[in-house]
């Protein structure tokens, strides 16, 4: 059961930890949050959970948003996102798009990320972060619309700085 | 599919791969928490050590671009394609980012500088320095840059010592603030023109200077013969402001800083330095203020660049790292109790910015030079502090960020003010003039346009456009500049090469 497990945390903690570092843009509320997903998962058991990838993000992002509203200002979550070494073009390009994300309201970090990241149906988003099946295509290119108008801002800004 | 969708899939799948690039700090499965009955996990295992809880150094500077624009007429930003590109050759590189490592307390002093034509040199990890004498230090980081091969340059940085005249015999000798270095050439540096001399000299200069306490070199070659580099003689002192291609420097002192009165009734503001961007040429740094509630409009602030005193030792929440150069940025403080802002020490180690000192509702921000600044309020709630600039496009009255010199313009440039140009200005009555010359320097197009602030202590900002008429094709410049409101001349005036296909 112990080696199920390790297989299990092995595949899925990098990309969790990932995921929750890009909505919740906190590393230690990240962190928290990802080793609390896998404690709730290890309670639940391994067999009576079905699409454990989806599963794990959704309590680990239900568990940051809630860590971020207990927090009093949003100004001491405004975390850094990792430097990178390659050009920078690349490399700043994806900070920008992951600094992009982060202007989002919550829910749609979460929902961009639940679909994209982790493939979930409009149904299961619908069903988990409790949005009306039949909004969620127009909620989630909402929050796409609006996080391509910032992250070409950003560039375009980023352009003029150099 | 439609179009749309396919569009959103795009951007998703972008989105994704770059959560996927996120650096992780990993916790072991065997300290997991599903393993471990602790109640609480080490925290923070994806910190940024050194980095201040307060300054969250977040990596695009765009949003007060944005705003700025919305409060104009052009309406969102992504409708206005850039109808430019840049030249193959633009240098692009170094992150926005403190360094990853282990608790940096103290700025890396090991620095040494690789060259950039037309532009200031750009500093790299040197060698390690365990040298106790200042003299030995100094010949270390300059045999450093003869060692410093050019496959491991960054992008865009040149290391014009690496295969050039220099083998690495140096003498050197500290008086004061001056450092005699006095280099062992076989024959003279190899420079093809002007700006690979300027390059190699500011090299030698900024790499000589790195030493705390040095602020000017006095290069020699040969045992004392003055340093000849291309067209270039090194017969003097120089500081890194002599060697810096900008038409002027920053201003320096308290009476040349900038003071501005904000709304100084509401308590508990505190100013939050929010986004910051380092290029190498530039820096940006964006302030919000904030109340109990949120947002909250900023309190009065003054803004002045002095020369630091960088031999002093770090530590303490208020010892400055060194820097040669600090911009204090002080607001006014309204609250009763603490302030709550955070104080601490950021090391950023990316030229232009050494670090960065926090002790709200003072920042410090350390500089390797007194390249020029200047300060943006996109709204009553925004500071937007800019330091430096490509030279070509920076005056001491506008300063251009789109286009970038050697940018070649592409659609439709003759149709009516169709090439963004975008950038800041502090000129009269707001009016920024520009005019465009063909390769043999003939005015083929003029205008102007309105920035968002005149002749104030903050620049304004515009986003506005030119136009290149049909029939001109290959090299032209674009020459931005303020009507003078005395005698009409052209004052502050910036010149862009640029080619039309």
């Amino acid at each position: 059961m112990i080696d199920r497990w390790r297989e299990v945390y092995e595949r899925e903690y990098p990309r969790l930890l990932r995921a929750l570092l890009a909505i919740g843009r906190d590393p230690a509320a990240a962190e928290d949050a990802a080793q609390e997903a896998f404690v709730k998962a290890h309670r639940a058991g391994l067999d009576n959970i079905q699409k454990l990838p989806a599963w794990l993000f959704v309590v680990g992002a239900r568990e940051v948003f809630r860590k971020a509203r207990r927090s009093k200002r949003e100004g001491e979550l405004w975390a850094s996102l990792p430097a990178r070494n390659d050009a920078f073009d690349a490399a700043s390009d994806r900070a920008d798009l992951l600094a992009a994300l982060g202007e989002l309201p919550e829910r749609q970090r979460a929902i961009v990320v639940a679909r994209y990241l982790y493939g979930l149906s409009y149904d299961e988003i619908g069903e988990q972060f409790d949005i009306k099946s039949g909004t969620v295509g127009a909620t989630l290119h909402q929050a796409i619309e609006r996080l391509r108008q910032i992250h070409l801002a950003g560039r375009l800004a980023r352009g003029a700085m150099r | 599919m439609s179009d749309e969708r396919q569009d959103d899939e795009i951007l998703g799948r972008a989105l994704s791969r770059a959560i996927e690039t996120i650096e992780l700090n990993e916790t072991p499965y065997e300290e997991s928490r599903m393993l471990t009955v602790r109640a609480r996990r080490r925290f923070g295992t994806l910190q940024f050590a050194g980095l201040v809880a307060a300054i969250g150094a977040a990596v695009a500077i765009g949003t007060w671009l944005n705003a700025a624009r919305e409060g104009t007429e052009a309406g969102p930003v992504a409708a206005s394609p850039p109808s430019s590109t840049p030249a193959a050759t633009q240098p692009t590189f170094v992150t926005a980012m403190p360094r990853q490592t282990a608790t940096p307390t103290v700025v890396d002093r090991s620095k040494i500088y690789l060259g950039r034509l037309g532009l200031p040199p750009v500093a790299v990890s040197g060698p390690e320095l365990i040298e106790p004498r200042p003299e030995d230090r100094i010949a270390s980081r300059i045999t450093g840059l003869r060692a410093y091969r050019q496959t491991a340059a960054p992008q865009g940085l040149t290391n014009y010592l690496w295969n050039n005249s220099f083998q690495g015999g140096v003498a050197v000798a500290v008086a004061a603030d001056l450092a005699k270095v006095d280099l062992l050439l076989e024959k003279p540096f190899v420079a093809g023109d002007h700006s690979e001399a300027l390059a190699i000299l500011q090299q030698l200069v900024y790499t000589a200077t790195e030493e705390p306490g040095i602020r000017r070199v006095l290069l020699t070659e040969n045992g004392g013969q003055p340093l000849a580099i291309g067209d270039i003689r090194a017969d003097k002192p120089l500081a890194r402001e002599d060697v810096l291609a900008y038409s002027f420097l920053g201003p320096v002192g308290k009476d040349q800083g900038i003071a501005w009165a904000g709304n100084d009734t509401i308590p508990h503001v505190v100013a939050q330095l929010g986004f910051i961007a380092i290029d190498g040429t530039t820096a940006g740094l964006q302030f919000r203020g904030e109340d109990a509630a949120g947002t909250a409009e900023l309190p009065s602030f003054s803004i002045e660049l002095e020369p630091n005193d960088d031999t002093k030792p770090a530590g303490g929440k208020s010892a400055l790292n060194g820097g040669k150069y600090v911009l204090n940025v002080s607001f006014q403080w309204n609250g009763g109790g603490s302030s709550g802002g955070v104080a601490g020490t950021s090391i950023f180690d990316q030229t232009p910015v050494r670090a960065i000192v926090s002790a709200n509702p003072l920042y410090q921000i350390e500089l390797d030079d007194a390249r020029p600044w200047r300060a943006y309020m996109p709204d009553k709630t925004r500071l937007v502090v800019e330091i430096g600039g490509d030279p070509r496009a920076t005056s001491e009255r506008i300063a251009v960020t789109a286009p970038k010199p050697g940018d070649r313009t592409t659609g439709q440039a003759q149709f009516a003010e169709s090439v963004r140009l975008a950038g800041g200005a502090r000129v009269f009555e707001a009016t920024v003039s520009w005019r465009v010359r063909d390769a043999t320097g003939k005015i083929v197009a003029t205008s102007h346009f309105n920035a968002t602030l005149g002749s104030s202590s903050l620049w304004g900002t515009f986003d506005s456009g030119f136009a290149v008429p049909a029939s001109v094709h290959g090299s032209i410049t674009l020459e931005v500049f303020e009507v003078s409101a005395q005698d009409g001349s052209d004052r502050g005036t910036v010149k862009i090469p640029l080619t039309v296909p």
